[in-house]
């Protein structure tokens, strides 16, 4: 026979069995008859008559179900028929008891769905950056009396020159330019990097090329990269837009290439240019002028700590060389990945704590309802032992069902996580970096599979080996009393049931400190008025306003215009808006006091408002005045500064009269002026970050391309945005109008991310609450139903319905209190974690703990109710005749 | 559930079984039939364990099974040896030869 027939046959006396029963089946049927039957004819040939043969040959032959069995094992069919009959059982059970499945697979699916959700997330955010060998690339980061800082030109320039640890060193600084010339106006933000990024990145470009060495130097020829999106947006993603030309702030660019949305740095721009420092950054006496990102790929061998000390070593040389600029000057080299997530990863984590925390309750949850379950069944089984049911075929059949709704939770779960990290990635997407296309990816369904397949397991073969453990005749004699297998399982189930209460009680102390905080963020005075304020901002370019007449011109009819929008009853500008993050951070000296040089210089905050922008704001005036038409470029130059200015540098004194002069000059002219008023501090930064001291200069006497428009209107903000839009195109049919927004707007934006911690948080420690409060009535109840006869026996005796009632209601608060007093230890112990995600509030907040305890008292009360009532109602009676 | 020393009984049964299909292609009745014979009603060979150690057989491909016609005319699965199978009664009798040497050696000594 050869070898291949073999190979055949053989497969087909193992595959048979497994996919063709009935033929096999009838085949031994056929088989055990034709023995039998040759049996009897035997015993007939020797003698016996037909019945004594037939009798004898069948006795002999014994248990003929048995020994098809053993046949049936041989064929290995026997594992997997069984298999699907538990699992056909296990669906049937689930579809009987609707209630507990209906419970349990929500159940699981919530659990699943929060933390694989959430482990997508955070597999988006943190994963390795997608550039090539991503683990070398750094971020150099200036930090200036220990806070960060950018970097100047003539550093970035002395740090590439000297660094043997780091190479391509590349400076990025950010800017917006204007498209014209195809189609309407479009403000677009442009990166302006080293020619050296995106070779040291390593980018390849959808089409063209990325900048050669050398097209950043002063005087190169304009060339521009489109970023993906403005590609296919703007030039219907044409590969033969390479080669032409357009028009960004009225100069003529040579696109060279088009750089992928994936792998772009940084991110958020849409074009990129090269960085060709202007010679008065390069001036010695500009030292000082820090506006440069500074990324980095740590040259072959060089660890990132080698890099961090030597660029140290450098840059203290430099402070040395240049204290008047550098004193106080530092650097830090971290991982650029660390750097773009930044303080992303701190509440990621948490929440995947939190969403683990839920899971976890989940689980308990439904090994809870298992518990439930499993003894109501201990008679059921106890009866199939004793009928001859195989233990091993019990205890798989037991682990089988309970597997069945962590199955179906689990798909559902997954389905929810589907969406629910598409929704993360749609409503986060301005909050969080890194989303764009995130989804649920092969490590987060794992995870789930996971941990979904665990809980399983663990849960639904723990009481199936109770029972192994527990024995036949003990479980029959238990069926319907209280046994020592069902008071260990009461034990495990309130075991249960008060781990339940801590974790949830852990998630309500996260969620009140967090919800506390965000109360105390909305609760933030931002200095202004933020209703019926609607904000648009332009940007007027160099090329064609490059002189002060110019601007001043064009603001004046700007103002003209927006005053004659729907229902605008004031209006001003001002560079910039609140709540913008806007650093525009200048020395200043004050006449009379001796001035001070290098890091000792006292710095504000500029901010150049028209004389209409305090009104519309609604800012509140401390003292003296605001300013008026009157402070054109004629008067005499005056500024307003705000309280934390006043308090700061003026803390004894009165500062109106006083003269204060900025390191700015510009044509010939010094910034700054006499102090003519002192307004109200306002959030710049974001409502929880502290107001700086700032300084107003008025627009006439500091005419500036960059300005945000500020009406007050009672028409509805898209008419008002429309009819600017129209007016602007009048004025000036290039120049496109940009962050149209209302100021509530921009007060909800800088709240998104505490807004979008809390909410998530805040959900789950809801349903890890409502959670914990099925697992309470489920022992509660359980228990209440147990001690029918008892409490029967109790209310014969005379104890009052009340006495009833306040046992199972305290019943319920002894679980409750014991898993309260876990769970606030534990919260105690990680709630320093939070830090990061609080604002206002202390992370040990005795108000939060104090409404958790009541809270989750009043939980276990509710939860108890309807078993309390249930016991109060039984009739003595009959609970004795049962 | 098979009894105890089933890897010996099972073993030995085996071998059997190969032996008397190495005479020739047989159904089960008359392999047990022919062992019993041969074995002068020494072995009595139960029909639990027969047809369970057929199929394990042909599972693993030392025989082969084929539905042929009795005696008496009856549709009988008959069973015939493999090569794979031949080889195996060789080594299966080698070895069971030597263990019963070894067990006699030990027997014999005084």
């Amino acid at each position: 026979m050869n070898t291949l027939h073999l190979l055949a046959r053989r497969a087909r006396a193992v595959l048979r069995p497994l996919l063709s029963r009935s033929g096999v089946e009838a085949e031994l049927d056929e088989e055990m008859r034709f023995h039998l039957d040759a049996e009897i004819a035997e015993r007939i040939r020797r003698g016996m008559t037909p019945e004594v043969a037939r009798t004898s040959a069948l006795r002999d032959f014994g248990g003929v179900s048995r020994f098809k069995e053993e046949c049936r094992d041989a064929w290995g069919t026997r594992v997997m028929d069984e298999l699907s009959r538990d699992a056909r059982y296990g669906l049937r059970a689930l579809w009987r008891a609707p209630a507990f499945t209906a419970v349990a697979v929500l159940t699981i699916a919530l659990g699943v769905g929060a933390a694989t959700t959430i482990y997508s997330v955070v597999q988006a955010v943190l994963r390795p950056l997608p550039f090539h060998d991503p683990s070398s690339l750094v971020a150099v980061v200036t930090t200036y009396r220990g806070k960060d800082d950018a970097a100047s030109a003539l550093d970035f320039v002395d740090w590439r020159r000297e660094s043997k640890t780091l190479s391509g060193m590349a400076a990025i600084a950010t800017d917006a330019m204007t498209l014209t010339g195809r189609g309407d106006p479009e403000r677009m933000y442009a990166a302006t990097v080293s020619a050296s990024l995106f070779s040291m990145l390593r980018v390849r470009p959808l089409a063209g090329r990325v900048f050669r060495a050398g097209e950043d130097s002063v005087g190169a020829a304009r060339v521009v990269i489109l970023g993906e999106a403005v590609w296919r947006r703007r030039f219907s993603g044409d590969p033969a837009i390479v080669g032409q030309t357009v028009r960004l702030d009225g100069n003529s660019y040579t696109v060279v290439g088009v750089l992928p949305t994936r792998v772009t740095y940084p991110a958020a721009a849409e074009i990129y240019l090269p960085l060709a420092f202007p010679t008065e950054d390069l001036d010695e006496g500009n030292r000082g002028a820090r506006y440069y990102d500074v990324v980095a790929r740590l040259a072959p061998g060089a660890t990132i700590e080698q890099a961090s000390a030597e660029m140290r070593t450098i840059t203290s040389r430099l402070a040395s060389a240049h204290p008047q600029a550098d004193e106080g000057v530092s650097v830090r080299v971290a991982p650029l990945l660390d750097e773009t997530v930044g303080t992303f990863r701190r509440p990621l984590l948490i929440l995947l704590g939190a969403a683990g925390v839920l899971l976890l309750i989940a689980c308990a949850n439904v090994a809870n309802l298992l518990l439930v379950r499993a003894a109501g069944r201990d008679g059921e089984l106890a009866v199939r032992t004793a009928l001859g049911a195989g233990r091993a075929r019990l205890v798989r059949q037991l682990a089988t069902e309970a597997l069945a709704p962590f199955l179906v939770g689990g798909t559902l779960g997954t389905a929810l996580a589907t969406l629910g990290t598409r929704w993360f990635a749609v409503a986060a997407s301005g909050t969080v970096p890194r989303l764009t296309g995130a989804g649920v990816d092969e490590a987060a369904l794992l995870f789930a599979l996971v941990a979904t397949l665990t809980t399983g397991v663990v849960f639904g073969v723990i009481p199936a080996l109770r029972f192994a453990r527990l024995g036949v005749s003990g479980t029959l004699r238990g069926v319907g009393r209280s046994s020592q297998g069902s008071m260990a399982r009461r034990r495990a189930r309130t075991a249960i049931v008060g781990s339940e209460v801590a974790l949830a009680v852990m998630l309500l102390v996260v969620a009140g400190l967090v919800v506390r905080s965000f109360q105390r963020l909305m609760g933030v005075d931002p200095g202004f008025r933020r209703d019926g304020v609607v904000t648009f901002r332009l940007d007027l370019p160099n090329t064609r306003y490059g002189d002060a007449a110019k601007l001043r011109e064009f603001a004046a009819q700007l103002d003209e215009r927006v005053r004659a929008l729907p229902g605008v009853g004031a209006s001003g500008r001002v560079l910039r808006a609140p709540l913008s993050e806007y650093n525009f951070n200048v020395g200043f000296s004050v006449d009379g006091r001796p001035a001070e040089t290098g890091a000792r210089r006292p710095a504000v905050q500029v901010r150049i408002a028209s004389a209409g922008y305090f009104e519309t704001m609604r800012i509140r005036l401390v003292r003296g005045r605001t300013f008026t038409a009157r402070d054109d470029a004629t008067a005499p130059q005056v500024v307003v500064i705000n309280r934390a200015m006043a308090r700061a540098h003026f803390p004894a004194e009165n500062p109106l009269g006083r003269r204060v002069w900025l390191g700015w000059e510009e044509d010939g002219v010094r910034r700054g002026g006499e102090i003519v008023g002192v307004v109200d501090d306002v959030r710049q930064f974001g409502l929880d970050r502290p107001s700086a001291p700032e300084m107003y200069l008025p627009y006439d006497q500091t005419p500036v391309g960059p300005m945000t428009v500020v009406a007050r209107t009672s028409a509805s903000p898209d008419v008002v945005f429309a009819a600017a839009r129209a007016a602007v195109r009048e004025l000036d049919p290039d120049l496109p109008l940009f962050e149209l927004s209302t100021l509530q707007e921009r007060f909800e934006a800088s709240a998104a991310r505490p807004r979008l911690y809390m909410t998530l948080l805040a959900t789950f420690a809801g349903v890890a609450v409502l959670l914990a409060a099925i697992g309470l009535y489920g022992v509660v109840s359980y228990s209440v139903r147990q001690q029918t006869r008892e409490i029967g026996i109790r209310l014969a005796l005379g104890a009052t319905r009340s006495n009833v009632a306040g046992r199972v209601v305290g019943h319920s608060l002894a679980v409750t209190v014991v898993g309260a007093t876990l769970g606030l230890a534990g919260a105690l112990g990680v709630s320093h974690l939070l830090q990061a995600l609080l604002f206002g509030v202390s992370p040990t907040d005795a108000w939060t703990y104090v409404a958790v305890v009541g809270l989750i008292a009043l939980v276990g009360v509710v939860a108890s109710w309807v078993p309390a009532r249930r016991a109060t109602a039984i009739d003595p009676v009959s609970a004795l005749r049962e | 559930m098979a009894t105890d020393n089933t890897d010996v009984l099972q073993g030995t049964l085996d071998m059997l079984i190969l032996k008397a299909l190495s005479l020739e292609p047989m159904h089960g009745w008359g392999i047990s039939q022919r062992i019993q014979q041969i074995s002068r009603d020494v072995l009595q060979i139960n029909q639990g364990s027969l047809y369970p150690a057929l199929h394990r057989l042909e599972r693993r491909a030392w025989i082969e099974a084929d539905w042929g016609t009795s005696e008496n005319n009856r549709r009988a699965k008959y069973y015939r040896l493999t090569s794979v199978g031949k080889k195996q009664l060789a080594e299966e009798r080698a070895s069971w030869q030597r263990f019963t040497l070894a067990v006699e050696r030990v027997l014999q000594t005084t």
